[in-house]
């Protein structure tokens, strides 16, 4: 009864088993072919400690690691460092991005900022990260995929202004400046991205037939993050003194018009339930 | 069917309807997996089995075989043998045979592996002195099929006896009728004596138990 | 448990993997059941991995890391991640019956990929359990 309804595949079956391992000759002498044949086998040896041995199995946040993306091991030490508490919590971060932690960064950076009020630099870094950290707390999957990359940047020329005793002020100005352009590029693409998906959101909500209100609030958006950026000076054709009053402003603009932008998206997003 | 040989026996004729619930069809690729696992004692010649395969037909099946053993080359996870048989009725088929380690300790491992069955081919080791470990074996067979609520008496299943060569160099094997007698009395399986090392019946098995395994495939290759 | 995964269910779960985690940079992503079979893989074109070899050695490995949890009366582990010179490889268990697997290089946050994936895990769900 069985045989009747399978004979066909089983058929088909047998006959491709057969052509595929057909058998030519006398029977195959294993044992004399193994030491000559290059054996393309892919085999993972492990030692027998295998089982207990197995040091890529961590669940919880590393306190000490050899290598972390981003970080490069200058020598200079950590202990007594200033940055202990927020190194710390960056290679959390580096691991595990949740609200805790969040908030404890910018906790820490606001700490710091007291600390480094009278180094222009150093705040200037330390805001950069306040605004990183907030976005990205506030965004979490959705923040851009190069702002933690930002931000691990970001920190790792702090630590490196900070700790190096023998950097001259024109070396730190230089490196704050390549982060400052850096931070920028992240917020165009930020702006970038976020008009995409308000694109995409409004044609949308227009194919659900919502009130046309909301059109004009939507185009708005993103001319208000490039408002401050129409007439953007050259950076570097400053003096130094001056770029750095400049950035300084246009970070508080670019934090404002992030917090406005939040708002209004929270607004949108409270409209539409 | 008759399989030339010496001394090799021919599978049973009346075998009772073994059938399968597949574990993985993939509509939209049209695609068929088919998991067949090596089960037995240690040393028993599992993994013989999948390299004699793969040394003699890893060209033409284009396939690569992944082992994960100890120094002492001892399967310590699985051995893992995939390779296309072509497309039956539309479907691509894929045949994924793995081992399992043999050692009591590994008993986990073993359970691991199996997960996800579709059928079994328990090699036995015709050794004299392993004969407890055989029954043992089968035993653990059924007991970790049956945590997936699987039945040795159910699922495509074909014995191999092997090491029969051994009987050449004076080592004391067990007959084929005091192997069916300890493994096969109940389960009724098709039985195969075998030598992984020189390759005799080694393509029948699989033959047999892919076979038996495809069987089950009409109905679900509509 | 058992799923019936139709065309419509795959191609959902593809574009899942494809926005939240192909497109943010990552280099490899398969969506395997217990067993190592492959329901779903994409890549980022540059990729020729063995993905059947692998998808059966992570669910093996997956396996293996699963049962030493128990042994040391932990439920599970919240993170299984092996971190390669340049390729790195995250396990995550979507449902009870599917591991999500994700290749990726330096350039992609281990934190932030974490998060992309608990959120493709999340849809994937819903989508299979509503």
């Amino acid at each position: 009864m069985a045989e009747k309804n399978d004979g066909t595949v089983t058929v088909e079956v047998e006959k491709r088993l057969e052509d595929l391992f057909r058998e030519e000759g006398e029977s195959f002498d294993f044992l004399e072919e193994a030491g000559d044949s290059e054996d393309s086998s892919v085999e993972l040896e492990v030692s027998p400690d295998f089982l207990e041995d197995n040091g890529n199995l961590d669940h919880s946040p590393p306190r000490e690691l050899e290598e972390t993306s981003g970080f490069e091991e200058d020598g200079s030490g950590l202990d007594p460092s200033p940055l202990k508490d927020l190194k710390t919590i960056v290679l959390s971060i580096d691991w595990e991005i949740n609200d805790e932690d969040m908030t404890r960064f910018i906790e820490q950076v606001e700490t710091l900022k007291l600390v480094y009020e009278e180094d222009r630099v150093i705040l200037l870094f330390l805001q950069i990260l306040g605004s990183l950290g907030k976005y990205i707390k506030a965004n979490k999957g959705n923040s851009h995929p190069n702002a933690i990359k930002v931000l691990n940047s970001v920190y790792t020329s702090l630590e490196k202004v900070l700790l190096q005793k023998d950097m001259t002020a024109a070396e730190k100005e230089k490196i704050l400046l390549v982060e400052v352009q850096r931070f920028k590029e992240l917020e165009e693409q930020v702006a970038l991205k976020r008009a995409a998906a308000q694109g995409k959101k409004a044609s949308k909500m227009a194919q659900e037939a919502k009130g046309n209100n909301m059109v004009p609030k939507e185009k708005s958006r993103p001319a208000d993050n490039k408002a401050e950026g129409v007439s953007r000076p050259d950076i570097n054709r400053m003096a130094p003194h001056e770029a750095f009053a400049y950035a300084l402003e246009e970070i508080k603009q670019m934090i404002k018009a992030e917090f406005k932008s939040l708002r209004a998206e929270l607004k949108l997003w409270r409209e539409g339930q | 069917m008759r399989f030339p040989g010496k001394g090799h026996r021919s599978p049973r004729k009346h075998c009772p309807e073994r059938y399968l619930i597949l574990a993985f069809v993939n509509l939209k690729k049209k695609e068929v997996q088919v998991k067949v696992v090596y089960y037995g004692p240690g040393r028993g010649g599992k993994t013989t089995n999948l390299e004699y395969i793969y040394k003699r037909f890893n060209k033409r099946i284009k396939t690569e075989m992944v082992t994960i053993k100890t120094h002492g080359d001892r399967t310590l996870f699985f051995d893992f043998l995939p390779f296309d048989i072509g497309k039956i009725k539309g479907y691509d088929v894929k045949i994924q045979l793995y081992t399992v380690p043999g050692q009591v300790k590994y008993d986990s491992t073993r359970r691991l592996v199996l997960r996800g069955v579709d059928a079994v081919v328990f090699v036995a080791d015709s050794m004299k002195v392993r004969r407890e470990k055989n029954i043992l074996a089968l035993k653990n067979l059924q007991k970790n099929l049956l945590s997936y609520k699987k039945s040795i008496f159910k699922i495509p299943l074909v014995l191999q006896y092997n090491k029969i060569d051994l009987a050449d160099q004076g080592i004391p094997i067990l007959s084929y009728e005091t192997l069916e007698k300890d493994l096969n009395s109940q389960l009724k399986a098709p039985s195969f004596e075998a030598s992984a090392m020189s390759g005799d019946n080694v393509v029948q098995t699989m033959k047999q138990i892919i076979s038996m395994t495809m069987r089950s495939l009409q109905r679900d290759l509509k | 448990m058992e799923y019936s995964l139709g065309q419509e269910e795959l191609d959902v779960i593809e574009e899942v993997l494809q926005e939240d985690l192909i497109d943010l940079g990552v280099n490899c992503v398969f969506l395997i059941d217990m067993a190592g079979n492959v329901i779903a893989n994409l890549d980022n074109g540059q990729i020729e991995h063995d993905i059947y070899s692998l998808a059966a050695l992570a669910a093996g490995n997956f396996g293996a890391v699963s049962e030493m949890a128990k042994i040391i009366g932990e439920d599970e582990f919240s993170l299984l991640f092996h971190k390669g010179e340049k390729e790195s490889i995250h396990f995550s268990k979507v449902m009870p019956d599917f591991l999500l697997v994700t290749i990726f290089g330096k350039e992609t946050s281990l934190g932030f990929l974490r998060l992309k994936v608990a959120e493709a895990a999340g849809k994937i769900k819903n989508l299979l359990e509503p």
